[in-house]
């Protein structure tokens, strides 16, 4: 109890030292909240723009459907796969048709991808509805309108209200062609949508395309995304009898989902590196605290306190530093990155948006804060506050009451 | 930035251009040389006008079809083709001018560009793609040319050209083997090599008829050589040469002008 009390009031012996160690350490920890929930929200938002903007959390498909994307390997007879789908409970299922196409506005003219959905079950499954540049999306019953990716809109010089002609390829060999009216201009949601993305009711499609019915892929989202491979695993089983390819994001998009399992470990190492070099100043200033009372620490050891005893306060000591640095830092942080959570960090000023493993992402991060992030930069803090805290204690305990005292002469 | 890629354009016009030029080419027996065919055949081929008539059918293995479709063409720049059957097609029109291509769809009554990125892509649903309608370099001088072979084969005296593509050339195909008929100077067979040196498609000439006041193949046959199952066929069924077309009648007002496929 005393030994608390003398710890205590060593630091405010010093005030200055106590609060600029403190203020270094809250510094660390701040800095390291901040960038850990940049990164999981990184992380977050790659696997957002790969799932709930674009393909959902597990696709169905035809078994060579996604080999080559033959506009012949169909899903026979959507209905029924839909509604087994949906016995199973784990989420939500939309169907969706594609096919390349000549995508032409007066003298402009692109290649690109044609989407069929079915406008009121893809609200359930994908976020594209909401990540609309201009516009409105595809009304739920409304034919003969599409909304299009946003460079796609800009090559071809188009806006919500104005036609494009699609000219395609149909099923039966003849040449499908029909026009469109822009509804919306869809906002950067990954690189193959925004150059030729052309969403539109898959009953348009299916009637371009002569498919009689036939789609390409299911898309499920997840209720719990968290649950991942139980949800793969009940669908599996629910379309075990139709011989279909049943596949979640992480088998979709196997160098996404390398990425960010080589990713955790990556972001871990670059905490402890942020703080080691945070953790360089603790040690020094333990260490000039201690040179700088080595004759106070002299007396008392002369007055009969043993060696364990001051490394003891020394402990203490370093405890209502770090204790003091976590409550700053860690208030202060969760602060900051709840900002960023709220309103993201612009970098298009840095530089435009840019694609990884197929996926483009918007220059604007976004934190994710979550509890664990805290928890554990504090806890990081504290371990490594602590192994810098040895070194000290060790010299502590070899201050010797002559040596101490004659020092000081 | 994907270059513009011309190939071996004696096929351009969907061969239409090759009937006439060899047909167009005298008749002689002896030293001709393989250059020297080749560049008469770009120079006899320029400022000719023509129009068609011709079946194509396409056969995949997923669909086959059949179209009838007219086209006019005036030397190596211009081509306009348009479909007359089937009926849900009939007016679908295609203008090839020096390099671009433009296709009519009354469906909707729009005129759209071909751009660059779909050129490799199949004209009308057949094997013959855009870039073959459009290839405007010449032969000769996109490719180095040789006679591989002079003599009987399969009981026909015939010649055999074998064209590389020049170092720099914007060209598809590694190398193109051509048999010629040696007496009238008629292709046979046509044998396409991709850049790796692999066999890519084999187009055959047959059924030799009288059209147009001319001897030449009437019907064509293209293969891919991935899919043997599959294949384009074009018959014609008439033709005329020297119909003094001038380039205004390849415009897109013409076009858009559904009386040429009545």
């Amino acid at each position: 109890m005393t030994l608390i009390k003398m710890a205590w009031r060593n630091l405010w012996r010093n005030p200055r030292r106590t609060l600029i160690t403190v203020f270094s350490m809250a510094f660390g920890l701040t800095m390291m909240i901040v960038s850990y929930s940049l990164m999981e929200g990184m992380f977050d938002q790659m696997v957002r723009y790969a799932t709930v903007l674009g393909s959902g959390h597990i696709q169905v498909h035809h078994p060579e459907y996604r080999e080559d994307r033959s506009l012949y390997d169909t899903i026979g007879d959507p209905g029924s796969i839909l509604e087994s789908i949906d016995r199973t409970g784990v989420g939500n299922a939309s169907p969706r048709s594609f096919a390349t196409a000549l995508i032409s506005s007066g003298p402009q003219s692109a290649g690109g991808m044609l989407w069929g959905i079915d406008p009121a079950s893809e609200v359930n499954v994908t976020e594209m509805h909401r990540h609309l540049e201009h516009g409105t999306f595809l009304s739920p019953l409304g034919t003969g309108e599409v909304v299009i990716g946003r460079n796609l809109a800009k090559t071809l010089s188009v806006e919500p209200g104005d036609e494009i002609i699609v000219l395609t390829q149909a099923a039966d060999g003849s040449l499908g062609n029909d026009i469109y009216t822009v509804a919306g201009i869809l906002k950067s949601v990954g690189e193959a949508v925004d150059r030729g993305g052309v969403i539109m009711n898959i009953m348009d499609l299916d009637h371009l395309l002569v498919l009689n019915g036939r789609i390409h892929e299911v898309a499920v989202r997840l209720e719990s995304p968290g649950r991942l491979e139980e949800g793969t695993e009940a669908i599996s089983r629910a379309l075990a009898s139709t011989g279909l390819e049943v596949k979640n994001w992480r088998k979709l998009f196997p160098e996404l989902d390398e990425y960010l399992r080589l990713s955790d470990t990556s972001t871990w190492i670059v905490l402890v590196i942020i703080f080691a070099v945070a953790s360089l100043g603790i040690m020094n200033t333990q260490l000039m605290a201690l040179f700088e009372r080595t004759r106070e620490i002299g007396v008392m050891r002369a007055l009969g306190l043993g060696p364990l005893s001051v490394a003891v306060l020394v402990f203490l000591e370093t405890i209502f530093l770090t204790l003091f640095a976590a409550g700053a830092g860690g208030i202060l942080g969760s602060f900051w990155a709840a900002y960023l959570q709220s309103h993201g960090w612009d970098l298009r000023s840095v530089g435009g948006s840019f694609a990884f493993v197929g996926v483009t992402f918007d220059p604007y991060l976004k934190a994710t804060l979550t509890v664990h992030v805290v928890t554990e930069s504090i806890a990081i803090m504290i371990i490594v506050a602590m192994v810098a805290t040895i070194y000290p204690l060790f010299r502590s305990t070899r201050i010797t009451p002559v040596d101490a005292i004659g020092r000081g002469r | 930035m994907k270059t513009r890629i011309t190939a071996n354009r004696i096929f351009g016009h969907l061969s239409l251009s090759v009937l006439v030029v060899v047909v167009l080419l005298p008749v002689r027996a002896g030293a001709v040389t393989a250059k020297e065919i080749l560049e008469r055949v770009d120079d006899l081929w320029r400022g000719e006008s023509s129009y068609a008539e011709m079946a194509m059918e396409v056969v995949t293995e997923n669909w086959e079809r059949s179209l009838t479709v007219r086209a006019w063409s005036l030397g190596k720049d211009y081509s306009l083709l348009t479909i007359t059957y089937p009926p849900k097609e009939r007016g679908v029109a295609t203008l090839k001018t020096a390099d671009e291509i433009w296709n009519y769809l009354p469906r909707v009554n729009r005129v759209i560009k071909v751009p660059t990125s779909m050129m490799m892509a199949g004209w009308m649903g057949s094997h013959f793609t855009n870039d073959d309608l459009v290839k405007e370099s010449r032969m000769s001088e996109d490719y180095d040319v040789e006679v591989t072979f002079e003599g009987n084969r399969d009981g026909m005296v015939v010649y055999e050209l074998t064209l590389i593509p020049k170092p720099d050339a914007p060209v598809v195909w590694g190398k193109i083997v051509i048999t010629v008929q040696k007496e009238e100077l008629f292709p046979i067979r046509s044998i396409y090599y991709d850049e790796e040196g692999s066999l890519a498609r084999t187009m055959t000439f047959t059924e030799v008829k009288i059209l147009g006041g001319r001897r030449l193949p009437s019907q064509l046959i293209l293969t891919p050589a991935d899919k043997p199952e599959e294949r384009t066929v074009i018959r014609y069924s008439a033709m005329e040469f020297g119909l003094g077309l001038k380039e205004d009648f390849f415009s897109i007002r013409n076009l858009s002008r559904r009386d040429l496929a009545q």
